[in-house]
């Protein structure tokens, strides 16, 4: 009985160093998964740093750099996958992520210029979509498609065919369309509304000004001749700047519906089980 | 119910943890209110000639006209401010043909759906989409450009 | 070893493990306010969700909500703090936590502005007998939800209810005063242009603004006399008619933007110096 109570009086003078145990590597690694599965990706890799390196594994590891692409920190990303060991489980997936990373934070020339002669096919798939980005030249059409399952075949040749054929509108038609009736660059651009309104408002003071010249009202007429020549080369000059516009739309809209499909498609690399 | 409710709010939660992807701070709340009139830039910001009699006459007509006429532009920056702008970042000549074009385009009745907006609601259409340059920062239609 | 003795082990030992785990979720508690006390709320945030992590009987759910849902409010994340505001509210277990915690997100929605929603979380909270005696409360959070809206004579007769001298009615009152009538200011532009900027006293613009009425006028009304019906027309529709609806445009902006600095030196008093509780 004594020593029982002894025991117990032992135990409870021995107070453990309590904050400390949710702080153990083990509870602080259980808590930094946590905050990974419910996208606090911040938190989970400030958690996974403190751990020792002991207990860092393959799986934090590859973890780190995920969390931080994540979040559109490519940079950080980058830095973090190129550190994953030779060695690891994750070593491969986080080759191909690396090359992602690069084609996600749009350093498409790294990217062509590091797998250049990779024959890889999963590589190979990353160099193909980074040509779709950049003003480079394309490779072949087949060879493109090639690198590519079968699912993906139909959108991807849509996509290569854009690229190569864009639908862009010449600013130098425009500019001389314009020239020669006001207006019509501007609806060969497709503005409608601009291209009518530019043609009455310089047909109009083409008229007023031959109107106030014949009623032998010359000030008026110079004044309505110089406001018509303005609103005359400046529909000109409008319509070339409208091309440019027309034309960085098109690039635009072509870059967000791409980023669009191929985040949806995980850029054709494959998923891992952090991520759902 | 509360069950439901929990699960719910939990979801959010999970949906909102991107506003922590970055470590943040306290801040100061401000109480007070913000304008919503535009205020005139009278200042001379150029050494540049063509700029400063382009300005002059600007800040003459926002005197005597614009300010006493009301609001009529639907376009930000109005077209008496591209106009200056476009002289200040280009030359006297061109920024003349870039704001008689923008003066065809306001005339323009049909222009809704063509441009993106700012948080007031203005059309958003700043002269260095139609200086000829190289690089263009197109923003969609209606998107919200900036805010003012 | 006899058994009755076995158990007397058995179970001091069990409470013994028991005071250890209540131990570090206390000091893991600890912890986290006290980074939240240091204003490290970011931190602060880990730490309470690190104790709601392995806090399995949920003993500290309720209030790491609520400290939780303050972090993110003195971070200006106000739609998160709503949120685990919410989630402290149904997991709390008497009536002033919960009392408490809706003034707290009234409190939000009164810094994001967001009026509709306070005014009718306050309404619930009066019409509920739950809260009969805390009706002052109630109405010192609706007058400075009118505040935050910009409705100062609302706010007076809110803070009024309270007491007549409260500081805050006096303040509501003196700001509703100096506000300048949008509505007389466009009346008298429209008997007389230029008269409602004289009115807010910025004389220069409604010199102008009755000067080119006057021009504009005269020659519309000129040209009409002399049977010119069309440059009468057009003088009268693109200029006259656009300079006195500019007058109209200017006379209401001028007294917004007046009234508009006057609540923004009231709102500035009470953000730097007002000494009592603020949302």
């Amino acid at each position: 009985m004594k020593i029982i109570f002894l025991f117990i009086l032992f135990s409870f003078t021995i107070k453990p160093q309590t904050s400390n145990l949710l702080h153990t590597p083990a509870n602080t690694r259980k808590f930094a998964d946590h905050l990974f599965s419910g996208k606090d990706y911040l938190r989970s890799v400030f958690e996974y740093g403190k751990l020792p390196e002991y207990e860092k594994n393959d799986t934090i590891e590859f973890k780190i750099p995920l969390a931080y692409q994540l979040m559109g920190k490519y940079d950080l990303a980058l830095e973090k996958f190129l550190s994953v060991n030779k060695e690891s489980v994750y070593y491969d997936q986080s080759v191909k992520e690396y090359y992602k990373t690069l084609l996600q934070a749009g350093r498409y020339n790294e990217l062509q210029s590091k797998l250049a002669n990779n024959d890889v096919k999963d590589f190979q798939r990353l160099l193909y979509l980074s040509y779709l980005f950049t003003s480079n030249e394309l490779p072949a059409e087949q060879n493109f498609l090639e690198a590519f399952p079968l699912s993906g075949k139909e959108s991807l040749l849509s996509f290569f065919s854009e690229k190569k054929n864009p639908p862009y509108k010449s600013s130098l038609l425009s500019g001389l369309f314009s020239a020669i009736i006001p207006g019509s660059g501007k609806i060969y651009l497709g503005e409608i509304g601009d291209g009518i309104t530019a043609f009455i408002a310089t047909s109009l003071f083409a008229f007023l000004s031959y109107d106030n010249f014949r009623a032998n009202h010359d000030f008026r007429g110079w004044l309505f001749s110089g406001l018509g020549f303005f609103f005359y080369t400046g529909n000109i000059y409008g319509s070339v700047a409208a091309a440019q516009i027309y034309n960085a739309k098109v690039d635009y809209e072509y870059k967000e519906k791409l980023n669009e499909y191929l985040q949806n498609k995980n850029y054709f690399v494959p998923g891992n089980d952090f991520v759902k | 119910m509360k069950f439901i409710f929990t699960i719910i709010f939990i979801h959010t939660l999970l949906l909102n943890a991107q506003t922590d992807w970055e470590k943040w701070g306290k801040v100061e709340i401000d109480y007070t209110l913000a304008g919503s009139y535009q205020h005139r830039n009278y200042s001379f910001d150029s050494d540049n000639t063509g700029s400063f009699f382009v300005k002059s006459f600007v800040n003459a007509y926002w005197f005597f006209v614009s300010d006493l006429d009301g609001d009529n532009c639907p376009f930000r920056p109005s077209c008496s401010s591209f106009l200056a702008d476009a002289v200040q970042e280009t030359n006297i000549f061109q920024g003349t043909l870039m704001f008689f074009d923008r003066f065809t385009r306001d005339i323009n009745i049909f222009k809704k759906g063509k441009y993106p907006r700012v948080s007031s609601g203005y059309y958003y259409d700043p002269p260095s989409l139609y200086t000829l340059s190289e690089k263009i920062h197109y923003k969609p239609v209606n998107e919200i450009a900036i805010s003012e | 070893m006899t058994l009755l003795n076995k158990y007397l082990l058995i179970l001091l030992l069990y409470a013994g493990n028991i005071s250890f785990s209540q131990d570090y979720l206390e000091e893991q508690f600890d912890l986290a306010k006290k980074l939240y006390d240091e204003e490290n709320y970011f931190d602060a945030i880990t730490e309470f969700k690190r104790l709601q992590f392995f806090d399995t009987s949920n003993v500290y759910l309720s209030v790491s909500d609520e400290l939780i849902a303050q972090a993110y409010k003195n971070g200006g994340k106000f739609n998160e703090a709503i949120q685990y505001f919410t989630l402290a509210e149904i997991n709390s277990k008497n009536s002033d936590d919960i009392f408490r915690i809706k003034i707290e997100i009234v409190r939000i929605n009164i810094l994001k502005r967001t009026t509709g929603n306070a005014l009718r979380l306050l309404d619930d909270l009066i019409k509920d007998e739950r809260w009969s005696n805390k009706k002052d409360e109630i109405n010192y959070w609706c007058g400075w939800t009118y505040i935050f809206a910009d409705e100062w004579d609302k706010a007076t007769e809110e803070f009024s209810k309270i007491s007549p001298d409260h500081e805050l009615t006096l303040l509501c009152e003196k700001t509703n005063n100096k506000k300048y009538s949008v509505a007389f200011a466009k009346i008298a532009s429209i008997i007389l242009p230029g008269a409602g900027q004289f009115y807010t006293g910025n004389y220069i613009n409604g010199l102008l603004s009755l000067g080119w009425c006057a021009l504009w006028g005269y020659i519309s009304v000129n040209a009409l006399i002399e049977e010119r019906v069309f440059d009468g027309l057009v003088v009268a529709n693109f200029l006259w008619f656009r300079f006195y609806r500019g007058n109209l445009e200017n006379a209401e902006k001028f007294a917004v933007e007046k009234n508009l600095q006057i609540s923004n030196e009231s709102l500035d008093y009470l953000q730097h110096n007002y000494k009592g509780t603020r949302p």
